[in-house]
């Protein structure tokens, strides 16, 4: 190195940006280094923890009802057990609003349009005549119904003589094609229904529902699960 | 008496000789000898080239006072020296401050893989351009020209395609894209400064005075490590930067008039001053107006620079430097009609959009370093008017008028070092890019009923119309750290750099290593090149970044640019490079109708209003965050770039470029492709159940609900056409200096047509055939961006003829743009109120502020063409 190069690094303006420099690159590189893809990675990561953690304990457990009748002067109290997990143990599964109807008819309705013959189950579903709930049975349904989550139905004492049907089985029960389906099986085991209307309906049921929903149906129109239990 | 004749012819024959001397050029601090300069005498009628000594035998006519000057590479050094004696030795010392003032890194110092760089010399009388020399960008080697922002706020408008109507976008407006990149992912830098928009409404013309630029250097590869804030490209320009002379320069033709002055002040002081005004619609639509066409659109707009310079001594200088623009409502014909005749001139859209750049930055410079502190701000302001007014009652439907501020404050420190002379460089620096835009409505009128009822519905249903009603702002903070050598060793060319980016919205850092390098070859002067670097960006646009209607946890966009190359360097000014690259591009923000928030504040205070008597407000609500990082794209291709420079010893001669890219650009935005039903019935559903966690497994997301119920959505997407894709693009340009009083320019360009969707039927709809009115919904293919538009073609022409007086030349100049009246195609147009016909509606859209023609009508009625004739005058003195 010649003099002519020694002399800038004797420059004090010189000495002072490069430590400027050097400190801030050790204070940005130093201090809390986390990518785009790290933070991205991180974001993924957390929001799956905490899914995992509110699925657990939202997906797990029995709904105990306490149902309160009043019959004149009398005030009778039922309990009852059903496989909705803590999530769902609330009022909610028994309120319609209107949102849930028009996801209903709009689902009813393209049905139809694809089956003509679920017709007749459509029509005794009883979908047309669904309203939703209003503020007073709200607050009547709330009144009356009390529930609560417990770690299972037969640990609580409730005897299980038939198998209950699943939440996820309780949900479609719910919807358009449940309905539909259940009015279907009920014009199927009706001695007076017509031949034809069973004949439609087993179409009906044929078409739209896969197979472990049929036997479902069936196993609810004879009997053979129910969807709670009443402690007696 | 022949003694006294031998006496004379004695003292005679020295005064007549030639005087030989030797002329020796050495560097200014080093004194290392520069070979292969070149050493001109004009009044002396000597000219050589220097050795590898440096030195170089000059002879001279007689003694006397002569101006010698020397050009190395770029670096031209002029000065007088008295000529003495015969065998006198002259030193020449170059200092490094020749050209223009302190300058450390030269033209022979930058990167030269995917960079691309022309001088003001070169461009200056670009012909097709109306004398607006900046337009030269797009007859660079992997540009094409993107779909201009039009009359929208320019930060608000991201990703909103490019075609309306069009069921598929995957692109942003923008006046510029490179190598595929996003058209609004570009940095346009004005001396270091930022320039927010380089070219006026509609890409008209540039916001810079010819004049005032020296050079631009645009980077499509891997940037140096000092470039970042862009994941497409980088448009460096240089403005003048040095005063030797005080000279004025006055351009006056159809389109345009500007003026320039610079000038010494005082001993180290000097200034530059430029202004320019377009009116376009006074000369078309005020002399010929039924020549234009009936979309032809024009703004008017100005433009201002100054600059100051201050040399305090030879190693400190100071810079203020400011520079900004104007631009106010497209004027169409019609507009222009009710101009004239109308009562209410003001026609349904305006807007008022101003820029302007404020800079201040002192270098000091050592012998073997420099340092340069910078700052700027940056002011954008937007007015914009929207009114629709009742053609039969003059009822005030609704009128809405919008105001933006978008202000950046751009801080850096640089510091460029020489560790080791012609062989390591060294260079540092931190930058701050600090920005605050808002925008709010004003003034929202409506005297008609209906309307007031439509515009609160929307208010209620629409995130994005609501914070542009309410107002919105987005501040954030960029921090970027790089540091870079360059080394050179025998014919080793080698710059590693690095740089951090660090952006506030997210609070990532992102380290980017940046590489070019490549081998030279001193005995063909063939170079081998290669060059790969990572750049990153923060998302552009307020609504993307919006915490009322945008995503406020987009991450920075990322690109990957890799490219090589070889360059030659060819006898007589000729230079080719080819150069095959390959892009990817990542995290691009896309429009996103899934990806959304579980617990977003709720900040919309009609809720408060309206729901305060219920007392059931809801803190927190599930919100649509609109946008995503999901998008991807590649880009890969090859460019040539054949140019020839004029020899500047030369009064006349050949000069031009060819340039010439093959590309292919895809991108994927990874949104689902459902059918209309689907997302019918989707949107019904979720009105029953909220969503309490949205979860990314790779490209899909999986919603759990608070029913319990889940969902995943397949991302079914795949990859297109980029909107902007254009597979061959070619520019040839051209100049031809006959003597110093003739020139001639041409330019020929050849693009493809970009893809795009094409509509294949229409729909009558049903429901408004009763009110007596027949709408047609057109139906686009299935197949996005499988077709493309015919390709773009034309020819410009400008004849310059000099005449050079004393105190300097007028320049008459002639253009004919779009020389055989091509009518180059832009987009297709849909008349709702007709059906489907191929090749009548949709109809075709025409480029007319890059592909101008006159439509005039022969005598058998027949439609004609004709280019767009274009008169100026350039006087300097």
């Amino acid at each position: 190195m010649n003099s002519q190069s020694k002399s800038f690094v004797r420059e004090p303006r010189f000495i002072f940006d490069v430590t400027l420099i050097f400190s801030i690159w050790l204070l940005g590189c130093g201090s809390n280094f986390e990518s785009g893809e790290e933070i991205q990675q991180n974001r993924i990561r957390s929001s799956s923890l905490s899914s995992l953690i509110w699925l657990s304990t939202q997906k797990s457990g029995n709904c105990q009802v306490t149902k309160t009748q009043t019959l004149g002067n009398t005030t009778k109290t039922i309990e009852t057990c059903n496989r909705r997990t803590r999530g769902t143990c609330n009022v909610d599964p028994l309120l319609l609003t209107s949102s849930e109807l028009n996801l209903i008819l709009y689902d009813a309705n393209n049905l139809l349009k694809a089956q003509e013959s679920c017709r007749e189950g459509f029509l005794a579903s009883g979908i047309l005549v669904l309203t939703p709930t209003t503020e007073e049975a709200i607050d009547s349904l709330k009144k009356n119904n009390s529930f609560t989550s417990i770690a299972s139905c037969e640990e609580s004492g409730f005897s299980l003589s038939k198998p209950m049907v699943s939440e996820s089985d309780l949900n479609f029960l719910l919807t358009a094609k449940g309905r539909i389906g259940q009015a279907a099986e009920r014009i199927i085991g009706s001695p007076r229904s017509l031949q034809s209307s069973i004949d439609n309906a087993n179409t009906c049921l044929n078409k739209i529902l896969m197979e472990s929903e049929k036997t479902l149906l069936r196993q609810l129109r004879l009997g053979e699960v129910v969807t709670e239990i009443v402690k007696p | 008496m022949k003694y006294v004749i031998y006496f004379f012819l004695f003292l005679a024959i020295p005064l007549r000789a030639e005087v030989s001397v030797k002329v020796k050029v050495l560097r200014g601090y080093s004194r290392n000898p520069v070979g292969g300069a070149t050493v001109i005498s004009k009044a002396g009628k000597a000219s050589g080239l220097t050795d590898k000594f440096g030195e170089v035998n000059l002879v001279f006519p007689k003694v006397g006072f002569f101006e010698i000057r020397v050009v190395s590479g770029e670096r031209i050094e002029s000065r007088n020296y008295e000529i003495r004696y015969a065998g006198q030795e002259i030193l020449i010392y170059l200092s490094e401050t020749s050209n223009s003032g302190i300058v450390v890194q030269g033209e022979k110092d930058k990167v030269v893989i995917g960079r691309y760089g022309l001088s003001q010399e070169e461009i200056k009388r670009l012909p097709g351009v109306a004398g607006d020399s900046l337009k030269a960008l797009q007859t660079i080697p992997g540009i094409a020209i993107g779909v201009p922002l039009g009359l929208t706020p320019t930060v608000f408008s991201g990703a909103i395609g490019n075609f309306g109507g069009a069921p598929y976008t995957n692109s942003s407006r923008g006046d510029l894209t490179l190598r595929g990149g996003g058209a609004r992912q570009n940095l346009f830098l004005f001396d270091g400064f930022l320039l927010p928009y380089a070219f006026h409404l509609g890409n008209q013309s540039s916001v810079l005075n010819n004049n005032i630029i020296k050079s631009f250097d645009v980077y499509t590869g891997a940037f140096p490590a000092r470039y970042g804030f862009a994941t497409g490209g980088i448009i460096s320009i240089d403005g003048v930067d040095k005063v030797e002379e005080t000279k004025s320069v006055i351009n006056i033709n159809f389109f345009l008039a500007d003026a320039y002055h610079q000038t010494k002040l005082i001993s180290g002081l000097s200034m530059i001053a430029g202004v320019r005004q377009n009116y376009p619609n006074l000369v078309l639509l005020r002399v010929y107006p039924q020549g234009i066409p009936e979309d032809a659109k024009f703004a008017q707009y100005n433009d201002f620079q100054a600059k100051i310079f201050w040399d305090l001594n030879s190693d400190h200088k100071i810079v203020f430097q400011t520079f900004g623009s104007r631009d106010r409502q497209a004027y169409t014909k019609q507009v222009s009609s009710l101009d004239r005749e109308g009562e209410d001139p003001r026609p349904p859209i305006g807007l008022d959009r101003i820029f302007r750049t404020d800079g201040l930055k002192y270098i000091w410079k050592g012998k073997k370093f420099r340092n340069t502190i910078a700052h700027s701000r940056t002011e954008l302001n937007e007015f914009n008017e929207v009114r629709f007014t009742n053609p039969l009652t003059g009822e005030n439907v609704f009128g809405l008028q919008n105001r933006t501020t978008d202000v950046f404050n751009f801080t850096e420190a640089r510091l460029e070092v020489e560790l080791i002379e012609e062989m390591l460089k060294w260079e540092s620096g931190i930058q701050n890019r600090a920005r605050d835009a808002s925008l709010k409505g004003e003034n929202i009128s409506s005297r008609n009923r209906t309307f007031q009822t439509f515009f609160d519905n929307l208010l209620d249903s629409n995130a994005t119309f609501r914070s542009l009603i309410d107002g919105d702002r987005v501040i954030y903070q960029e921090l970027a750290l790089y540091t870079e050598f360059q080394a050179k060793w025998n014919g080793f060319r080698f710059s590693p750099g690095v740089r951090l980016d660090s952006y506030s919205g997210s609070k990532e850092k992102n380290l980017s290593p940046r590489i070019n390098g490549g081998y030279v070859f001193e005995s063909t002067k063939t170079s081998i090149l290669g060059g790969h670097g990572i750049h990153f960006n923060a998302p552009p646009s307020i609504e993307q970044l919006s915490t009322k209607s945008g995503n406020p946890n987009l991450l920075m966009e990322k690109s990957e640019h890799n490219t090589i190359g070889i360059n030659q360097e060819l006898p007589k000014g000729w230079n080719i490079k080819v150069e095959g690259f390959r892009n990817i591009f990542e995290n691009i923000v896309v429009n996103d109708n899934y990806s959304r928030d579980a617990f977003a504040p709720n900040q919309d205070p009609r809720i408060l209003v309206r729901d305060l008597s219920r007392g059931n407000y809801q803190p927190f609500v599930v919100r649509n965050l609109s946008y995503s990082n999901s998008g991807y794209g590649t880009s890969e291709g090859w460019e040539l770039f054949l140019r020839k420079s004029k020899d500047p010893k030369e009064s006349s001669g050949l000069f031009g470029w060819i340039s010439y890219t093959n590309s292919l650009t895809k991108r994927i935005n990874n949104q689902p492709r459902t059918n209309s039903s689907d997302v019918q019935r989707r949107d019904l559903e979720n009105l029953t159940r909220r969503l309490v966690f949205q979860n990314q497994v790779g490209t899909n997301l999986f919603n759990i609900y608070e029913d319990g119920s889940s969902e995943i959505i397949f991302n079914n997407d795949r990859m297109e056409l980029y909107d902007l894709d254009r597979t061959h693009i070619l520019n040839m340009v051209f100049g031809y200096k006959f003597n110093p009083e003739w020139q001639l320019g041409g330019r020929f360009r050849y693009f493809s047509g970009n893809p795009y969707t094409p509509i294949v039927n229409a729909q009558r709809a049903g429901q408004t055939a009763a009110a007596g009115i027949t709408l047609f919904i057109p139906e686009y293919s299935q197949n996005f961006n499988s077709d493309r538009f015919l390709p773009i073609h034309q020819i410009d022409i400008r004849l310059d003829r000099f005449i050079s007086y004393d105190w300097g030349y007028w320049n008459w100049y002639v253009e004919l743009v779009n020389f055989y009246g091509r009518r180059n195609q832009s987009g297709e147009n849909f008349d709702n109120f007709r059906a489907f016909q191929r090749g009548v509606n949709p109809s075709p859209i025409f480029d007319t502020v890059n592909s101008p023609f006159i439509q005039t009508v022969r005598p058998g009625g027949n439609l004609v063409y004709l280019p767009l004739l274009n008169l100026g005058i350039e006087v300097r003195f």
